[in-house]
């Protein structure tokens, strides 16, 4: 088999287990919904086919890759049917949109193939696809594996070495095309449902412009690393919790709310596992999930919908990791550190109900929206604490982040001047913190992550001077969410009415 | 379905946030257009002036994210992909891809050979601190052979006491008297901005017990051929 007809066979693998696994949901997603999301579903059985063949002690061959499949769907649907399932949804996905979505992807999948663009640079070549193609044939997760790079990346190459192929890259710019496709979708059937069509499309086309045109996108869309699928994951987990949050309809079909739930918990995992630091950011989704399922009375059914999945995935991947490698200790990500975080966020899930019984003993509300100002405030707070304690580090890190981000030399030119300038002039307009809206969440959620960014690179290293800074190029992760924000911001502008307003 | 409010209906900051938002898309765009100017001037200016197009455009502060790495077309190719990166941690994996190959194909491959001293595969002796161009510092043991072949392949890395550092002729010698036959060449040593730096050459053994032998040619700035 060719390389090219292999990546192609190794996407198809991932979309069709996406497919199937989001199969009872597709209803509540509609056809956009449902085939945009179905390859990053699908990819997130490449860390669990890790598990299986680490826990089984066999290579993560084809046997593997079905068992890492069968596990996923069997997660994702026992997760979706006891938060109570696909309820009122009547959208139809026809078959014909299956047709269209295959030719699609499998279009996109085949020029990149043929023309063999790909962009790598050490890590790509010394670390992410090795490691892929050592998982493939020992099927162990090592230590290498876990502290360098996590499970996911490194499991769905190797799946694409099951498949034939010797470098997996058509997969990246087929994640960067569902970027952009879940970017209209989710502006249009969030933000923009209300408003006038014309000036919806002038608003959703401007975002996808401003995405394709951003050259950190063009380069991840190419670049064989963690930063596209990173980036995506996060993007798709927020979005998905928005979506499952508005409030401007009267009434959401409750299946729709578990399957948004049920999605953005997946997503959560598959961020968390694409990088190790990934582990430290999952926080943010998490956060913003919080907030949402204490907005009301909480719902077992709906903490369920969102925490489990990401604790089947998640859990599962560090299970097999801790019986293969026990505490393993690392430079990087060590054993204890991991089972620290893993800790919290074990205790996450039990946060919506700590959140609330705080809430009713608090003489100010601490539930729902303020939940999550009230984080962000105490996190930025204890984070500057942190920073000026270890200021040598924090200095030289902080240095070379605005040396990078806004000094040009990361490679952004005057990018984060435009996004800093966005997001306090949002707000002045009042959109930053504006209750039950569509922008409240994702400003937090941007100003929670660069909270997270500062910790995590601050402390633990300072980064360099150039487009190769780890910070530099995990601000990219922000992107989509920062330009989803602005163009929801856009939104309430010019339909000038908050979305509660409009139908309530 | 709400109507699309008047710029004079609107507040003076939600006016500003817009023009804002068309500001900063349109720097995008021109951005975008400068690029696109930026890419034929500077193939023009690379004939002109006999240097490197790829070198000159990630020189260009205008196109520094699009120029950098630019793609290059070697996707389905692991073997072509390392061999442009020129690194030093390219070597193991590129032995391990190999012998992967060859026994893909029936070859019966017992041992791969790496020099014990590895003063020659990476231009300084292991364990030298480096600096880069950046300022950084690393040094020189981080990414041995065997290491790197063992993500490839569970064939047994072994060192051998061999003083590796030859020039071509010398190479040529000890292919004959070793009966071992040039298998594959052109992988350089390391990047000008990494230190050790020239070009390798593996060499195998035929017969039942089929073995590799890296042998580094000649210490030469990176990007050189044999």
């Amino acid at each position: 088999m060719s390389t090219a007809w292999s990546e192609l066979a190794a996407i198809f693998f991932f979309i069709a287990v996406g497919w199937v696994a989001l199969w009872p949901a597709r209803r509540c997603l509609g056809a956009w919904g449902y085939h945009t999301a179905a390859l990053p579903m699908g990819l997130l059985s490449a860390a669990l086919a890790g598990t299986f063949s680490t826990l089984a002690n066999r290579p993560l061959d084809a046997v593997s890759a079905i068992a890492g499949a069968l596990l996923l769907i069997a997660g994702v649907q026992v997760c979706s049917w006891l938060a109570g399932g696909s309820q009122d949804c009547e959208v139809g996905v026809g078959w014909r949109s299956f047709a269209i979505a295959a030719g699609a992807m499998g279009g996109l999948a085949l020029v990149v193939g043929v023309v063999r663009l790909t962009v790598s640079n050490n890590d790509s070549v010394m670390s992410y696809w090795p490691l892929g193609v050592q998982l493939a044939r020992t099927g162990q997760f090592t230590t290498a594996l876990t502290a360098a790079r996590s499970a996911l990346i490194p499991g769905m190459n190797a799946i694409h070495v099951v498949f034939g192929s010797d470098w997996a890259y058509v997969i990246y710019p087929m994640l960067a095309a569902t970027m952009v496709v879940w970017l209209a979708v989710t502006l249009l059937t969030g933000p923009l449902g209300a408003s006038d069509r014309s000036a919806a499309r002038w608003i959703v086309g401007s975002a996808v412009v401003a995405l394709v045109i951003e050259p950190s996108f063009i380069f991840n869309a190419l670049f064989v690393h963690s930063h596209m699928i990173s980036g995506l994951y996060l993007f798709m987990s927020l979005t998905c919790l928005w979506l499952a949050g508005r409030q401007d309809t009267a009434e959401q079909p409750r299946g729709a709310v578990v399957a948004f739930l049920v999605l953005a918990g997946a997503f959560a995992a598959g961020f968390a596992l694409g990088r190790p630091d990934g582990l430290a950011y999952q926080f943010v989704p998490v956060a913003a999930a919080i907030s949402l399922l204490t907005r009301a009375k909480v719902d077992r059914r709906e903490v369920l919908a969102f925490f489990g999945p990401l604790l089947f995935v998640e859990l599962s991947v560090y299970a097999a990791t801790y019986a293969e490698l026990g505490l393993w200790d690392s430079g990087k990500l060590d054993g204890k550190t991991t089972l620290v975080v893993l800790g919290v966020l074990v205790l996450s899930a039990a946060g919506p109900w700590i959140v609330q019984a705080l809430d009713r003993v608090s003489p100010v509300r601490l539930a729902g929206e303020r939940f999550f100002s009230l984080l962000v405030s105490v996190a930025a707070v204890l984070t500057v604490a942190a920073l000026a304690l270890k200021w040598d580090m924090a200095g030289g890190a902080l240095d070379n982040a605005r040396a990078n981000l806004f000094g040009g030399a990361g490679g952004y030119h005057y990018l984060w001047y435009g996004v800093v300038i966005l997001l306090v002039l949002s707000v002045f307009t009042g959109d930053a913190l504006r209750p039950a809206s569509w922008t409240r969440s994702p400003f937090l959620s941007i100003l929670l992550f660069f909270i997270v960014a500062a910790l995590v690179h601050g402390l633990s290293h300072e980064g360099r001077v150039g487009p190769g800074d780890s910070l530099n190029r995990v601000a990219f992760h922000a992107l989509p969410v920062v330009i989803w924000y602005v163009a929801a911001v856009v939104a309430r502008i010019v339909g000038q009415a908050t979305p509660m307003e409009v139908e309530l | 379905m709400s109507r699309t409010a008047s710029f004079r209906s609107r507040s003076t900051i939600d006016n500003v946030m817009l023009v804002a938002v068309v500001v900063c898309l349109m720097a995008g765009i021109v951005r975008l257009a400068i690029v696109g100017a930026v890419v034929p001037w500077t193939y023009v200016r690379a004939r002109q002036v006999h240097t490197g197009f790829v070198k000159l455009l990630e020189e260009s502060p205008a196109a520094a994210w699009w120029a950098r790495r630019v793609p290059y077309r070697e996707g389905g190719d692991y073997l072509g992909v390392m061999s442009r990166h020129s690194s030093v941690r390219t070597l193991g994996a590129v032995l391990g891809v190999i012998v992967e190959q060859e026994r893909a194909k029936g070859v019966d491959i017992r041992r791969v050979l790496v020099p014990k001293d590895q003063t020659a595969l990476y231009g300084v002796p292991p364990g030298t601190p480096m600096v880069r161009t950046d300022g950084t510092v690393f040094r020189s043991e981080w990414a041995p052979p065997r290491r790197y072949a063992e993500f490839f392949t569970d064939v047994p890395v072994d060192t051998v006491d061999y003083q590796p550092l030859l020039n071509s002729q010398q190479a040529a010698a000890l292919a004959a008297a070793t009966n071992l036959k040039k298998r594959a060449e052109d992988f350089y040593v390391g990047k000008p901005a990494e230190g050790g730096s020239g070009t390798w050459v593996v060499l195998a053994r035929q017969g039942a017990q089929r073995e590799f032998l890296l042998v580094p040619i000649e210490a030469r700035p990176a990007g050189g051929g044999l």
